[in-house]
Formats: structure tokens, sequence, C-alpha cells
């Protein structure tokens, strides 16, 4: 009988700390998942961010081709153009003194994502572009 | 009383074993879609990245081309020619001014085109050849001239350059709904294209303006 309690009382302990280090092994489990789920959700974020950022340097780069192409009059850039649904680029001129060159500068925006007012800037290009008014003759 | 302490930690009771089972079950069920999640995220992050970078590879290729090409390339052929799928340009690339030849005199060539039985973009430059690595499912090449949007262009037949070329790519997505796009005719299909980009030929035409308007219309998508 002597012998029996204390060998007893250790087992009855022992599976309570079988039930302790089941838990604490879950919660690690669900820890470590949680911390890789979430940091493979950012980086999946930035990726779709560079997509997006892409696509805008793509618009950018687009409209000021279709401007130096005489494509769009600089007289015809007041309104922003809507390119893909959630990218709007504007144009904005600035004429050089002198010079038959104007600089064009392309900015691309974007709705925010949610709560904020103000459109997100995804993409800004700047190039000089040869300034040829509409009808002021062809030519080359 | 002790008898009854001695037997009492043999076996599981009925509710421990239901406990273990559920927890099992939880723990299992949550390991399954840790391990999709998980796959699913990493196919995806590594297909994007392999688009990002074959459009990068194609776009940048063509723009160096088209700041840099030439009318005549002699025994290379012309500026840029090309149809609906494919482009060539011969430009002037870095050449060092040996052998009694001005700089930058070097002539290369090089060739954007979709390979349709294979899905992927190939770019040619010079000798080497490289297919990049995103499924493609589409692309289109159209060529801006004086006229209005053309589909085939060669610069050996109009002894010029366009004004500008658009190229446009459609990447193969599992992803269905997408899937009743007609494969052959992304022309006409409804969907905007996943990349689009105009590139302005250096040196060559613009646009007439009286015809602005009629090819302006033809631009809307």
């Amino acid at each position: 009988m002597a012998g029996i309690t204390p060998r007893t009382r250790a087992r009855g302990h022992r599976s309570g700390g079988v039930m302790l280090e089941l838990l604490l092994a879950i919660a690690l489990f669900v820890m470590a998942a949680s911390f890789t789920l979430s940091s493979l959700r950012s980086a999946l974020d930035s990726m779709r961010r560079a997509e997006l950022r892409a696509r805008a340097y793509d618009a950018a780069a687009s409209r000021l081709a279709e401007l130096d192409a005489g494509l769009i009059a600089v007289s015809d850039l007041g309104e922003a153009l809507a390119v893909d649904g959630d990218l709007a680029v504007t144009v904005e001129i600035e004429p050089s003194p002198g010079s038959t060159l104007v600089r064009a500068r392309a900015t691309v925006r974007t709705e925010p994502p949610d709560g904020i007012s103000e459109p997100l800037v995804v993409a800004e290009l700047e190039r000089w572009i040869e300034e040829r008014e509409r009808g002021a003759g062809g030519g080359r | 009383m002790t008898r009854r302490r001695v037997r009492a930690p043999r076996g599981f009771s009925l509710l421990e074993a239901i406990v273990g089972i559920g927890i099992a079950t939880a723990l299992l069920g949550a390991l399954a879609l840790f391990t999709v999640n998980l796959g699913d995220a990493r196919e995806r992050l590594s297909r994007t990245s392999r688009e990002i970078e074959c459009v990068e590879a194609v776009f940048s290729a063509v723009e160096r081309g088209c700041a840099t090409m030439v009318v005549d390339g002699a025994e290379l052929g012309a500026g840029i020619e090309g149809n609906e799928s494919g482009v060539r340009i011969v430009r002037s690339a870095v050449g060092l001014g040996n052998d009694g030849r001005a700089p930058f005199s070097e002539l290369t060539a090089t060739t954007v085109a979709f390979d349709a039985a294979m899905a992927r973009i190939a770019v040619t430059r010079g000798g080497s050849r490289d297919v990049l690595g995103a499924p493609v499912r589409a692309m289109r090449v159209r060529y801006l001239t004086e006229r209005g949007w053309q589909s085939a262009f060669s610069s050996a037949d109009d002894g010029a350059f366009p004004v500008g070329i658009e190229i446009s790519v459609w990447f193969e997505r599992g992803e269905g709904g997408d899937e009743s796009v007609v494969e052959e005719a992304p022309s006409e299909a409804a969907v905007a294209a996943d990349r689009r980009r105009f590139f302005r030929c250096m040196g060559g035409p613009k646009v007439d303006p009286m015809a602005i308007r009629s090819i302006e219309s033809e631009t809307v998508r």
C-alpha cells in the first residue's frame, strides 16, 4: 500500500502534464502557421502592388507615347483617361520657353483600397515631347 | 475507496476519448487548410513574379528596339517588320568602333514572337533565343501608321517606320471564367489585356492631324 500511493500520484501528475504539453504544442503550431500565412499574405500583397505599379507604368508610358506620336493633341489633355477600369492617367504639360519641346508628366492614380478618400498615386513618368498643335500642318 | 483509486486511471473514459478525437480532427483540418493555403499562395506568388518578369523582358526589348532602330539593315532586313503575333526590329547596337567602322554602327535584330504551341513568348536578340517562363494565352502586336492601325507592317515595303507599335499580352490563368474567350482571336475578345503598352518609334512619322479623329475612334477599347 505504501508504494502505490506515490505511483498513482505520479501517474495522475503525468497525465495532467500530457494535456498541458498538447495544448502548448497546439498553441505553438497555430502561432507558427499564422505567422507563416501572414508573411505569405504580405508577400502576395506586395506582389499585387508590384503588378499594379507595372500596369500603371504601362499606362503612363503608353499615354506619353501616344502624345508623342500625335494620337492625342496637347489641347485634348484636360480630362483623365480611364485605363483598365481601376487606373486613371492624367498628363500635365509644362512648356519650355524658346523651344518646341514641352515637358509632359503623366500621373497614374488608382482608387484607394478602402476608407481613404484620396486616390493613390501609383506611377509618375516624365518625358520631353515635341509639341505640335492640331491643325498646325502635317509633315513629319 | 482505495480500490477505486487504483482502478480509475486504467484506460480512457468516453469523454476523454471524444475530446482527444475532437482535438486531433481539428488539428488535422487546420493542417490540411494550412498546406493548401501555403501551396496556393506560393503558386500565385511565383506565377505573378514570372508574369512581371516576362512582360518586362518583352517590353524592354521592344522599347530599346524602338529607340535605336534603323530603316535599312542591309542583310539583316528592314527596321520593323512583323504581324499580329510577332515583331522583328533591326536596331543599331553598341559597337566599339573597331575595324574602321563608326561607333554604334553594328546592327542586331531583336525578335519578339508568340509561340502558340508552347504558349510562351520568345525573345531573340542577335543569336540567342530566350523562351520566357510565364504561360501566355495570347499576344497581339498592332502597328500604328499614318493611315491608322494595321495588323502587319514591313519597313521594307513602306520604306519607313510606323508611328508606333502596341503590344498586348493575355496571360494563361487557370482560374476559369476566362475560358469563354476564344483562344485564337484575342483581338475580338472583350477581355482587356493583362498588360498593354504603346511604344513610340523614334524617328518615325507622326500621325497626320487630319487623320487623328478616325484613328482615335479605332483606338477606343
